[in-house]
């Protein structure tokens, strides 16, 4: 693999968790601020949807996520490292 | 706490605190031959030890202290704070802590000035972290300040004093190794401090979170002392701090993107063996972080619930006093002191200690970096000997140490959040763009790089330093993403326009080895 595919697999790779991630961070901020009326009427168990999603939820989606990220990430990295010891 | 209360216990557990610290270090000055052992810990730390040092770096003054502080001050609006430092965290394990691993050098201005083989990046590189970090110490010292002067009976000043030589003392002597263990004992310190705080109102008294927003929300009456009305309802709900999208957009960018540029976070990642321990290595900060971030904004919104009824919930006066006039920083010390009396306010006093001390270490092994590694020897002087390297930048961390103390002078009316914030700012325009850029697009130039690096540190500074004097348009409570937006674009506009003039020569030749290196196996 020529380092132009190399570098754009690893782009592609960074960015297909990245971009919805951060929309979806981006998004939370949007709902909460824009929608603010909606938002602060609605619950989850009884805590207030925004308190739910900024104060709390956030964490465990991201560790979920981004554990994911790194396996796959650094199973990508042995197959490539495989590849280029094999020629 | 009046002038001449005694802590005892806070004193002795401050006492025991610095005897380990000293013991780690003397023995870490052994056994440090090179400048690499000095700066990078011999580039051979574990994954979870250094993510404990690392999480122990960021959890500085700012989230100690500040984090639970504007939330007790800004109710929701304050969380952003919290949601927004562990955010950051991504960014970094997304774009840069594996790629510059793998390239292997020292410093930020390291990366640039090899990636772009540029002297001029370099020293603006040097000025960025110097911007970057000085502004990161001032609300350390600031904090430092408050909380020790307070709570030992020290005057501000004395207690900053006092402060900066201890840490200089012990980063000139233990370099990186000893700051990396310092860190690991501190990080447990301040984390075991928060659990407490938040595990004594959540266990054992039964404050949810839920009945804590509800209690606040339904709250009729005014704040103690200043007799305020206190409108619960704003404070509970979104836009009672941060009233305009512009603001909350502009801070939660900076928030989220200044992370990934902070020059003594970047530092941590060469010390992990290699590219893969180094997305581990984040994965454990995440974790660590994020349990910490949960539980401080729940504990500001306990103090304020608390100072709301202070008479009915016993809050002594003087607690009470400390609350109306500095809660925006004391307001994590005041729920030691309320829910577990002398033992808890020590074992938080230890922790705003520990939090202080380790993040300006690291603050200081970052300048001393800059100034010691690239500019004296790779600008002045390549070819100084290894043992001369080492002084260079024992003296490097004493001077920055001490301009810790006329920084905390300068600090001393200011919020340590909002300050962190503004150094997230200028990390956020100067250093992410010109790294993310850098390490993933071929097509840069120097010029690029160089009109990014002062975008970046010309706009921050105009935008924070000159805010009075700008139009109300361009002014933000923190003009993070707002810069950084200009300083991409920078990077594009003049990257383009040197290609368009030079073609092929304006990249530089080696980019294919550079790219293969940052993206490649290892």
């Amino acid at each position: 693999m020529n380092v132009e595919d190399l570098r754009k697999k690893q782009l592609k790779f960074a960015l297909g968790f990245g971009i919805p991630y951060f929309a979806f961070i981006l998004g939370i901020y949007l709902l909460t601020y824009l929608a603010k009326d909606w938002v602060t009427a609605q619950k989850v168990g009884s805590m207030p949807l925004h308190y739910f999603l900024v104060a709390f939820v956030v964490y465990p989606i991201t560790w979920v996520v981004f554990i994911i990220y790194v396996r796959l990430a650094n199973r990508m990295e042995d197959k490539l490292k495989q590849e280029t010891s094999t020629g | 706490m009046e002038a001449g209360y005694q802590v005892p216990f806070t004193a002795l557990l401050l006492i025991g605190l610095m005897l380990t610290f000293t013991v780690i270090t003397t023995w870490m000055f052994r056994i440090q031959k090179t400048s690499a052992d000095y700066y990078l810990a011999g580039r051979k730390v574990n994954s979870f030890i250094n993510a404990s040092a690392i999480s122990s770096d960021y959890l500085s003054a700012a989230s100690f202290l500040g984090v639970a502080g504007v939330a007790f001050m800004q109710g929701f609006d304050g969380i952003i704070y919290a949601f927004g430092f562990f955010v950051g965290y991504v960014a970094l394990l997304l774009f840069l802590a594996s790629p510059l691993r793998k390239f292997g050098k020292y410093t930020v201005p390291d990366f640039v000035s090899d990636r772009f083989h540029s002297k001029r990046a370099r020293v603006l590189g040097v000025i960025g972290v110097l911007f970057v970090s000085l502004f990161y110490m001032a609300p350390q010292m600031l904090g430092a300040g408050k909380v020790m002067g307070l709570l030992l009976g020290m005057e501000y000043r004395t207690a900053i004093v006092v402060i900066a030589l201890i840490i200089t003392a012990y980063v000139s002597v233990g370099g990186m190794k000893g700051t990396t263990i310092n860190q690991l004992v501190q990080f447990w310190v301040m984390f075991g401090s928060m659990f407490l705080l938040a595990f004594i109102p959540f266990v054992i008294k039964g404050y949810t979170y839920t009945d804590i927003i509800q209690a606040l929300q339904s709250f009729q009456g005014s704040e103690p002392q200043s007799s305020e009305v206190f409108a619960g309802g704003a404070y509970v709900q979104p836009g009672y701090w941060l009233t305009n999208l512009k603001d909350t957009l502009s801070l939660l960018l900076a928030l989220m993107f200044g992370t990934a540029g902070l020059p003594h976070i970047l530092v941590r990642f060469y010390t992990t063996p290699n590219g893969k321990a180094a997305r581990h290595t984040v994965i454990y900060v995440l974790l660590l972080i994020g349990v910490f971030y949960v539980l401080s904004p729940y504990v500001g919104h306990v103090v304020r619930f608390v100072y709301l009824q202070a008479d009915s919930m016993g809050l002594s006066p003087h607690l009470t006093d400390w609350l109306a006039i500095n809660g925006k920083n004391l307001a994590v010390p005041v729920a030691g002191s309320y829910f577990g009396g002398q033992i808890l306010l020590g074992i938080v006093v230890a922790g705003a200690f520990a939090a202080v001390l380790s993040t300006v270490a690291g603050l200081i092994i970052a300048c001393a970096g800059a100034i010691g590694h690239d500019l004296v020897v790779n600008i002045f002087n390549p070819k100084m000997p290894e043992l001369h390297r080492v002084r260079i930048a024992r003296i490097s961390s004493i001077a920055i140490g001490l301009v810790g103390i006329p920084l905390g002078f300068a600090a001393e009316n200011m919020q340590i959040a909002v300050l962190v914030g503004l150094a997230f700012a200028i990390a956020a325009s100067t250093f992410f763009p010109v790294l993310a850029m850098g390490i993933w697009w071929p097509r840069m130039t120097k010029n690029g790089a160089i009109a990014g690096l002062l975008t970046g540190i010309i706009g921050s500074f105009i935008m924070i330093l000159g805010k009075s004097y700008l139009p109300a348009a361009l002014t933000y409570k923190n003009p993070g993403g707002f810069v950084m937006i200009l300083a991409f674009a920078a990077i594009y506009i003049f990257s383009k326009w040197e290609y368009a003039k030079k073609k092929e020569k304006a990249i530089p030749e080696d980019v294919n080895e550079v790219m293969a290196v940052l993206h490649g196996p290892e």
